[in-house]
């Protein structure tokens, strides 16, 4: 009786907060560009692969490339904009007016905010897979699934961390600058971290894997087969199980960072 | 009334996504330069032979494959290294006919009826079959990664004249395999939005 209770407001916020995320025609916009940009960016780097594994993760890597960033402006503009904004200006308090708990007030809107943008998403990227290399997506379904978590888990932590600087600034705008500061920071990061292993030392490479996992699912697949032609041989390369301790340990501040944001909102926001 | 919104803003959706998908099908193959062969012959009869070299494909780099011959022949893409079937062929007319000297043996795995032993012990290496053709001209993508052997067979008593060009292409998405999931998406997606076209924006709009 109180499930059906709680369920009923519960779906009324998740659907104002779904028809304030993707009025019409943003939603429609957002699939065109995710299924187009998935087509004309993938995989011309992948054509070369040892083997069908490789091609799996390689082909993600490169479906996720520019469809990743296009996510990472929806949920810059549902979070920053959308919660943000509904925060900064006392939106937010009709919604509290709900008869449900806080926290249920902010999984409904992240549902909305990261859930259909992360569903939308991760769609048109398993049909654009199974329309590609149907035998590579039925066979490595499992090398597939583990890239797009490693893939992922990066743009989580930032959307955590924007949702943790909109709550405490209660300035949507500067959330949204932050979000974007902080995309171009991971590139940067990526790049020099990389370059100070190709110099000799593993130990940046290892600390950025871990809130950006796919590198260490990278260096181990090149480290499968023959050497790569980039990139001196003895470069760290981790075994499967470091891989996915490395995804693990990524998720584990993805969650803690969203924890935070619960926190923040159920007992110190003081609206 | 929400669930005729749900179902329309989900038909748009689809629609969309197979707009995008009709796009980008519209984008040709392009050549990869240096990755060509062909030429022109007669091949004897009841004989097979390969054409050009084993190349890996994976599902974005096929073959554009044009064939033309004087009588009616096989063609196949295989996914074995030339040196392997060449091996095997010659293994199983030496179990078959040992008396034969190596050159009696090379000459007689070239037949096409090894070629057929070859397929029906090894069915799981055939990437795509032409049945009997004169002209041939296609685009090939296989769905994996796959090492192609392209395998022309005459099965005929005659001599066939023939000539041949087979070129490496890439392609962002293979045409035959995107065409048909971009229809069905529009259409399905066209077929969830009209209600909600209907109510939402065409019945709507005298009242306003």
């Amino acid at each position: 009786m109180k499930k059906a209770a709680t369920g009923r407001p519960f779906l009324e916020v998740f659907a104002v907060a779904l028809k304030e995320n993707y009025r019409f025609p943003i939603l429609e916009i957002f699939a065109f560009l995710y299924a187009f940009g998935t087509f004309i960016f993938a995989g011309l780097g992948a054509t070369v692969a040892q083997s069908s594994e490789i091609f799996a993760h390689g082909l993600v890597s490169t479906l996720t490339g520019i469809p990743l960033f296009i996510l990472m402006i929806l949920i810059w503009a549902n979070v920053a904009y959308g919660l943000g904004n509904d925060v900064e200006k006392g939106i937010i308090q009709t919604l509290l007016s709900y008869p449900l708990k806080r926290r249920a007030v902010l999984t409904a809107k992240l549902l909305s905010a990261l859930g259909v943008a992360l569903l939308l998403f991760l769609g048109i990227q398993l049909l654009a897979l199974f329309i590609l290399a149907p035998d590579i997506a039925r066979i490595y379904f499992s090398t597939i699934s583990l890239t797009y978590l490693a893939n992922l888990s990066p743009s989580l932590l930032m959307a955590g961390i924007v949702l943790l600087v909109a709550l405490i600034l209660r300035r949507g705008g500067l959330a949204l600058v932050v979000g974007i500061v902080l995309y171009f920071a991971f590139s940067i990061i990526s790049s020099m971290a990389f370059f100070l292993a190709w110099t000799g030392s593993d130990f940046a490479l290892k600390a950025f894997a871990l809130i950006y996992p796919n590198m260490a699912l990278d260096r181990y697949y090149a480290g499968f087969g023959t050497p790569s032609p980039f990139g001196p041989s003895e470069m760290w390369t981790p075994s499967f199980s470091e891989a996915l301790g490395y995804i693990g340990v990524s998720y584990v501040i993805v969650a803690v960072i969203f924890l935070l944001c619960y926190v923040y909102f159920d007992r110190r926001l003081g609206i | 009334m929400r669930w005729i919104s749900l179902a329309g803003r989900l038909g748009t959706v689809l629609l969309m996504i197979g707009l995008a998908l009709g796009l980008v099908s519209f984008i040709p193959a392009a050549p990869m330069g240096g990755f060509s062969s062909g030429g022109s012959g007669s091949a004897q009869p009841e004989k097979y032979q390969v054409l050009g070299t084993t190349r890996t494909l994976t599902p974005q780099t096929g073959l554009r494959i044009s064939i033309n011959t004087s009588i009616e022949t096989h063609f196949y893409i295989l996914n074995v290294f030339e040196g392997d079937l060449h091996e095997w062929a010659m293994s199983w007319v030496r179990e078959r006919f040992p008396d034969l000297d190596e050159s009696a043996v090379w000459w007689a795995s070239r037949n096409v009826t090894v070629l057929d032993a070859f397929l029906e012990s090894h069915s799981d290496t055939v990437l795509w079959d032409s049945n009997v053709i004169n002209d041939l001209s296609k685009e090939f993508f296989p769905t994996t990664v796959s090492n192609a052997t392209t395998v022309i067979a005459y099965p005929s008593l005659e001599t066939a004249q023939f000539e041949y060009e087979i070129e490496s292409i890439t392609s962002l998405a293979p045409r035959e395999r995107t065409l048909l999931p971009a229809e069905f998406l529009a259409l399905f997606g066209l077929v969830l939005a009209i209600p909600w076209i209907f109510f939402t924006r065409i019945r709507k709009a005298p009242s306003q």
